[in-house]
Formats: C-alpha cells, sequence, structure tokens
C-alpha cells in the first residue's frame, strides 16, 4: 500500500534557501575583515615582545601553555557526538511526524521505530552512568584482583601510567 | 553560478586538504581541517544535499572537530614531541602514486566524455528533510534500526578502551 | 506539492529474519543484565549470551529451507546462501562464547569487562549474518561497519597489555582506510547506476549506459575494500599483528567469523551485481577490460603462497596459525576464479570445513596459554605427553588443515582443486597442491614438538589439566573434522543446495 501524502515543498537549488545561507557567510567573512581591516588603518602600531606573551590574569606566564587534557574530556565529547549523531536522526523524523500519525498502520509503525532507535540508545547512556563515567570526581573503585601481586599474567607488560 | 560555486568550494576544500596535511603544528592542522569540511558541506549543498550539508557543518565540523582537538591536547607535549620524524622520500612515490594515478585517469575521462558518465538525473525533492526520513522511516527501516546498535556499540568501545587508567593495585 | 512514498512494511517477513532479531534482542539483554549486576556476576550475560545463541540456532536451523525473502524493504535477503551462512556463524560464536568462558585471558582474575565480551560476540555473530544476506550498498557497508567496530573493541579487549592495544589501533586504521577505498567505489557504483539495490546495479549496468572505464575502477576499489576483510595479498598487513595482540579466544573468532561473513558477501555481491552470467568471465564478467579470472587466480595464488613461505619462519605458534590462515584464504579463493557454481560450493563447504579445524586449533593454543602463559613453540616440547587428549586433537586440526586425507580438509581441498582443474586452470591447482607440501611442514614442527622432541632436562613435565569444557569442545570440533573427511555426503549436499537456492533464485 502506498500513501500519497502532500508534503511542503523544499526549494534545495542554489537559488533558493541556501542563496541565503551564502549570502550570510560572504556578509559575515565582509563584516570581519572590514572591522579588522579598518582598525588596521586607524591604530597605531607599536610591537611589543611583551604584548606577545600568553596572558594569565597578569601573572608571569610560567611553563608551556600545553597541558596536557585529563582524557575524561575526550571521553565526554566523544559521548556527546554519538549523542549529536542521533538528534540528527531525529530531526528528518520529526518533519514527517505529523503528517504521518494519523495515517492508519503507518503512525504506529512511525512511532514504534523512533521509541525502539532512541530507548536502544539510551541503553548507552544508561551504561556510562551505571559504569561512572559522568562522574568528574571519581571514586577509586576496589579492583576484584585485591592487592595480589601474582595476579598479573606474566605474558604482558603492563602500561605506564 | 553553480559552476563557479563548485570551483570555488572544490578549491578551498583541496586547499585545507593540502594545509592539514603539511602543517607541523596538529592545531593548526586540525583548523584547516574545519575549512575542509565547511568547503565540503558547500559542495554537498551543491548537490543538492541541503540535509547533508547541514549535518556535515554540526557533526564534521563542529562536534568531531572538538573531540580532535581534545585527542591533540591530549597527546601534545609528551607524545608528539619526541615523535616529530620526517617519512623516508623512498616511501613518497608509493603513497602518492596510487590516489594521484585514479585522479589523472578520472580526471581526464571526465574531460574527455563530460560527466554525463557518472552521474543519472536525481529524482524530485532529493535530498530534502522530508526524503531523507521518507527513506529512514520506509526503505532503510530495518538499517536505521541497526545504525542504533552500532551507536551503542561505539559508546560501550569508547569506554572499554578509552576508559583512564585506573590505581592498579600491584603499582 | 511532493508525495511521501512510504509502504507499511510486511511484518510477516520478520518470522524469517528471526535469529538475527534474537541476536540483536540478546546483545541488548545481556548488556542490561551485566548493567543490573555492575559487572560483577559475569555468568549472567554469559547465561543470557548462550541462550541467546542457542535459540538463534534452533530456528536457524528451522529456517533452512527459507527460498527467497526479502526482509522489509528489500535491504536483507534470506536464502539458501543466508541460511547457510547464519548457521555457520551461529556455530562460531556460540564455541566462541563457551570457550571464552575457560580461557584466562579473558576470564582471568584482573580483568575488566567480562559481561561486554559476551554480549559483543553475540553482536558480532548478529552483524555477520547481516552481512551474508545484504541485497543493497547502504546495508552492505552498514554491516561490515558493525562487524569492525565490534572487531576493534574486541581487538583491544586486553586493556593493559601493549600488545592488544596495538592490535585494536592497527585494526581501526586500517580498516579506516579500507573503508575509505571501498565507500569511494560504491559510490561511483551509485552514481553511475543510480541504484543501491545488486539488482538495480546489474540492471543499470546492462542497460548499457554506463561509462566502462569508471566502472573498472569501482569495481577494482571495491575488490579491495573486500580483500582486506577476509586478508587477501596485499591487503593483509594487518592481519598477523591483529591475531597475535588480540585474545586469542578473539583471534580464533577473527580468523575464521569475518573472514567467512567477507566470503558470503563476495559471492552474493559479484554473483548477483557484476556476473555476466553463469561460467562465462568469472566474477566481474560485466566488466570486460580485465581478465577477471587471471586477476583473482595470481590473487590466490600470491595469497596462498605468501602465507605459507611466512608461517614457516614462525616460533610463536600463535602468529604461525595467522599466516596459515592467511595461506587458506589463497586455497578458498581458488574457488572465487571462475565463478562457477562447483566453485562457489566448494567455498562454502570448504568455509565449514575451515571453520572446525581452525578454531580448533586456535582453542587448543588457548587451552595451553592458560597453563603456560606461552604461545612458543619451545615451551610446546613435551605437550603431547603432559595433555595426551587434547594433544591428539590437536594433530586432527593441524593435519585436517595441511589436507591430509582421511581428514575433512583433504575433502574441502579436493573440491577447490576440481573446481578449478574442470575449467583447465592446472597451474594454480598445482601451485596450491605445491603450497600443501610447504604447510606439511609447519603443520608438523608443532606435531613433532609435542610428541617428539625430548624435553629439556629438569623441565616441568607435570601432566595439565584443562578445564571439562575445553575438553567437550576440542571434541565437538575434532570428531566432524575427523568425520566429515569420511562422511561428507550429507553436508557438500546442504552447500550445494545453499548456492543452488541462490543461483535459481534471483
Amino acid at each position: 500500500m502506498t500513501n500519497n501524502l502532500p508534503v511542503g515543498a523544499v526549494d534545495v537549488g542554489v537559488t533558493g534557501h541556501f542563496a541565503t545561507v551564502l549570502v550570510f557567510v560572504l556578509v559575515g567573512f565582509a563584516f570581519a575583515g572590514l572591522a579588522l581591516g579598518v582598525a588596521k588603518l586607524l591604530r597605531p602600531s607599536a610591537p611589543n615582545p611583551n604584548k606577545l606573551t600568553t596572558y594569565e590574569c597578569g601573572e608571569l606566564p610560567r611553563g608551556s601553555s600545553w597541558v596536557r587534557f585529563n582524557v575524561r574530556f575526550y571521553l565526554i565529547a566523544l559521548f556527546f557526538i554519538v549523542f549529536d549523531v542521533e538528534i540528527i536522526f531525529l530531526f528528518p523524523w520529526a518533519v514527517v511526524f505529523k503528517q504521518l500519525y494519523p495515517v492508519p498502520g503507518l503512525g504506529a509503525v512511525v512511532f514504534w521505530e523512533m521509541v525502539i532507535f532512541l530507548s536502544i540508545l539510551s541503553l548507552g547512556l544508561a551504561y556510562v552512568w551505571v559504569k561512572g563515567d559522568l562522574d568528574w570526581v571519581k571514586k577509586l573503585i576496589e579492583r576484584p584482583g585485591g592487592t595480589d601481586q601474582a595476579a598479573v599474567p606474566a605474558d604482558e607488560e603492563v602500561t605506564a601510567p | 553560478m553553480e559552476t563557479f560555486l563548485f570551483w570555488f568550494c572544490g578549491a578551498a576544500m583541496v586547499l585545507g586538504g593540502l594545509m592539514t596535511v603539511v602543517q607541523r603544528s596538529a592545531v593548526v592542522s586540525a583548523v584547516w581541517l574545519i575549512f575542509a569540511f565547511v568547503a565540503a558541506a558547500g559542495i554537498f549543498a551543491l548537490l543538492h544535499a541541503p540535509f547533508v550539508a547541514i549535518l556535515q557543518v554540526l557533526v564534521y565540523a563542529g562536534a568531531i572537530m572538538v573531540l580532535f582537538l581534545f585527542v591533540i591536547m591530549m597527546l601534545q607535549g609528551p607524545v608528539l614531541e619526541g615523535e616529530r620524524r620526517r617519512m623516508k622520500p623512498a616511501l613518497w612515490p608509493a603513497v602518492a602514486i596510487p590516489p594521484l594515478a585514479v585522479l589523472v585517469l578520472v580526471g581526464t575521462r571526465i574531460a574527455d566524455h563530460g560527466t554525463a558518465a557518472f552521474t543519472t538525473p536525481l529524482p524530485a525533492g532529493f535530498g530534502s528533510p522530508t526524503h531523507v526520513a521518507e527513506l529512514l522511516l520506509g526503505r532503510y527501516l530495518l538499517a536505521f534500526e541497526l545504525i542504533s546498535i552500532a551507536l551503542l556499540v561505539a559508546i560501550i568501545g569508547a569506554l572499554a578502551i578509552g576508559k583512564e587508567e585506573r590505581k592498579l593495585p600491584w603499582k | 506539492m511532493e508525495l511521501l512514498n512510504i509502504n507499511i512494511p510486511d511484518w510477516a517477513d520478520l518470522a524469517w529474519w528471526l535469529p538475527e532479531a534474537i541476536l540483536c534482542g540478546t546483545f541488548l539483554v545481556a548488556l542490561l543484565a551485566d548493567l543490573v549486576v555492575r559487572g560483577r556476576r559475569p555468568w549472567l550475560p554469559f547465561a543470557v549470551s548462550v541462550a541467546g545463541l542457542v535459540t538463534a540456532g534452533a530456528y536457524a536451523v528451522a529456517a533452512l529451507d527459507p527460498g527467497t525473502r526479502t526482509i522489509l524493504g528489500d535491504l536483507v535477503v534470506v536464502d539458501g546462501l543466508a541460511a547457510y551462512f547464519r548457521l555457520l556463524f551461529i556455530f562460531v560464536g556460540l564455541v566462541t562464547v563457551l570457550f571464552a568462558w575457560t580461557a584466562e585471558e579473558i576470564m582471568g582474575r584482573t580483568r575488566e569487562n567480562k559481561g561486554e565480551f559476551f554480549a559483543l560476540t553475540v553482536l558480532m555473530t548478529a552483524a555477520m549474518c547481516v552481512m551474508a544476506e545484504a541485497k543493497d550498498l547502504l546495508m552492505l557497508y552498514l554491516s561490515m561497519e558493525a562487524v569492525g567496530i565490534v572487531s576493534y573493541v574486541m581487538a583491544g579487549y586486553m586493556r593493559t597489555s601493549l600488545r592488544s592495544t596495538e592490535a585494536s589501533l592497527k585494526y581501526v586504521i586500517f580498516g579506516a582506510v579500507s573503508s575509505a577505498i571501498m565507500l569511494y567505489g560504491l559510490s561511483l557504483l551509485y552514481g553511475m547506476t543510480g541504484s543501491m539495490q545488486f539488482d538495480g546495479i546489474r540492471a543499470g549496468l546492462m542497460g548499457g549506459q554506463v561509462d566502462d572505464f569508471g566502472l573498472l575502477v569501482a569495481v577494482i576499489l571495491v575488490i579491495a575494500g573486500m580483500s582486506y576483510k577476509i586478508a587477501a595479498v596485499p591487503f593483509h598487513y594487518w592481519a598477523p599483528d591483529v591475531y597475535e595482540g588480540a585474545p586469542t579466544p578473539v583471534s580464533a573468532l577473527f580468523s575464521v567469523g569475518p573472514k567467512a561473513a567477507g566470503f558470503a558477501l563476495m559471492i552474493r555481491f559479484f554473483y548477483t551485481t557484476l556476473a555476466a552470467g553463469p561460467d562465462a568471465a568469472g566474477s566481474a564478467g560485466l566488466v570486460q577490460q580485465i581478465n577477471w579470472p587471471l586477476l583473482i587466480a595470481v590473487m590466490s595464488a600470491v595469497t596462498m603462497t605468501y602465507g605459507n613461505l611466512v608461517a614457516l619462519r614462525q616460533l610463536n605458534v600463535k602468529r604461525m596459525l595467522a599466516y596459515s590462515s592467511i595461506a587458506h584464504v589463497g586455497y578458498l579463493l581458488m574457488g572465487f576464479v571462475l565463478l562457477t557454481e562447483t566453485g562457489l560450493q566448494a567455498i562454502l563447504f570448504y568455509l565449514l570445513v575451515y571453520a572446525l579445524m581452525n578454531l580448533g586449533a586456535f582453542l587448543f593454543v588457548v587451552a595451553i596459554n592458560n597453563h603456560l602463559r606461552s604461545e612458543h613453540l619451545d615451551d610446546y616440547v613435551g605437550l603431547g605427553f603432559r595433555a595426551p587428549w587434547a594433544g591428539v586433537m590437536m594433530v586432527v586440526f593441524l593435519a585436517s588443515l595441511t589436507g591430509v586425507p582421511p581428514f575433512a580438509g583433504f575433502v574441502g581441498k579436493w573440491y577447490l582443486f576440481i573446481a578449478v582443474m574442470d575449467k583447465q586452470w592446472f597451474w594454480l591447482a598445482i601451485i596450491a597442491a605445491l603450497n600443501s607440501v610447504v604447510s606439511l611442514y609447519y603443520y608438523f614442527r608443532v606435531v613433532k614438538a609435542m610428541f617428539l622432541t625430548r624435553p629439556a632436562e629438569g623441565a616441568n613435565l607435570s601432566p595439565l589439566k584443562l578445564h571439562w569444557l575445553q575438553y567437550v569442545l576440542l571434541a565437538v570440533l575434532a570428531i566432524p573434522t575427523l568425520g566429515l573427511g569420511l562422511f561428507f555426503g550429507q553436508f557438500t549436499g546442504l552447500a550445494d543446495r545453499a548456492i543452488l537456492m541462490m543461483t535459481t533464485g534471483f
């Protein structure tokens, strides 16, 4: 069975909605370029090495500004991407949901399809949560191996901390 | 106009890609990669795939680049500084020739015969969110659910492998 | 105004897809169970996984004669080929899960994520089944990626081991590159034919509007991507390191599962989209500029020779088995040279035999590793007397891998030889025969170490007591390895039927 449903037509050409985006991008670049260019013309030029140092609340900077980030940032960013992709999939679904929901036979499919999709991904959220990776301050978890030295298998090198 | 925009975005993308590869600093490379991604989004828009274009900006230029920067910041210093080595010049051709060969061959082919052989006409309304939804909820229903499982595995994998080292009692 | 064109799916189809649905469900339930007990009772996800695999297996046996059914909108098809392969995958998955339960590398006291391991194995089984069923480019890619992601995680399972982490990283990088190469090929195919469906692509190609040269590039790129999956030379680089670094039960699964899934995918893809017809011009007959049979034959010869020659020099049994599995891909490709029904049947049968004997050999390594913490050949000295039953079964597996009669490996190879000799490809058969002789040397070096070499003075010769489950599983694998060599009619019949159903059904 095919359902013939009217849909609001989307103009996808360059001359359509994307022309707006293009103009927006061009204006954005022009604005930044204009502001910097005009400032360049007007301001006095007095280079000074102190101006290039890192600003640290008025203190003299010490050491390198390269610090090693905690791996936790990376994990959180990774989870963010996964759920970001989930939202992306939600978007087209939301666009057509209102039209499809009243259709007999199809409404339930459309509804439950997304419910299943979301519940599978919420299992991921539950997983992260239960494993304690959403807690920023970590508790030291007792390893099942205890303090038994012999528990380290002889065949493998334990990575450096 | 479309042709001009295509060449503009294409050139920007190639430039972005090249700069990504030749930069010495990984952070600057990452910023050039953002440039390349945005140019790619422009090409997607020109190809009548607005949804993919937006997705490219949101997911790749946005989220994934944040991840890249975190990884670089995590590795910078102790790891990257000790490992600044050049590839053996003898290996350059081995890496460069196969892709270049494909590029030249495809390019000359297109120059001789036009692009008609590589393209088929698009259906009406192609690439809009509605069209994407139609495919997701219709023909690709099964694939859609499989994607959620693949994403779940990605979460588990990230945790299982990437989790920070706990204090091991025997150290 | 545009029109939305969505069909209400036919849920009745889903009955033929029950095994995969059960496996996906099992994965979720096992994961949830592991969360509920906070990973402290690994037996719970283990029990869930075994129950799920057994149930799915029972349904797969019941649905062994499906005809040709497309499931929910033409993405996957369940036919003879799919039914045959999913039974194979579920068997492989079940053996892996059971054996992992007894393996120190997975279940040792200091290990983490035990529950996840079982859940992921189940999911990998499901994804491999989908690989064998995909008839749409999107599903093809998605199932390959699903298998890939799970593999990367499983290869890096031993998080504290540098070897394992390195294996995982290498796998990710090579996997990503090969995916990109294949995707480029797939997108060219889609661009030229305007269809994601295998039959649609075929129709597009038959229409004759397609640029020959673009098609050639696309097919070569796709072949490259798939060769990576089956680890054929020159796309084999990752295999030895990954097999050596991953936990041994995982290597056992890798060397059999994804390989067989890759072959299933290649058979379906090339047969239903690119072959010009049975016996015409081999795997990609619709693309005429290249002598495809010759290309595949050369690839097959190089793969088996390379695998065998490098395996000769290995003193680590696990790494030796990794190279030997590359060599076996070479033998398997012989059946692919002409894409005849005889050849495909031979591949299917050999994959079954290969699964039995290779799993067996790897699992013996697991069992020994539990006690010795080593896979080195020197440590295998005297094992034949320390663990006599397991040792004898290992001899059965190794003899079968060599292809000595009366073991199953001999029958499997015999069919592959017939497939190429039928079409007068004698040189390939001769190379394969020579290779089998070479492989005799390194397989029997293990046998020699176990039974013939005199142990050094003062060496530990106490008997090894293996887990009872290990004896049972080794016997389950060894008995058919012996039995199939003598009573193979039933199973070759199964392979013949599977291929016949695919070739006549499309």
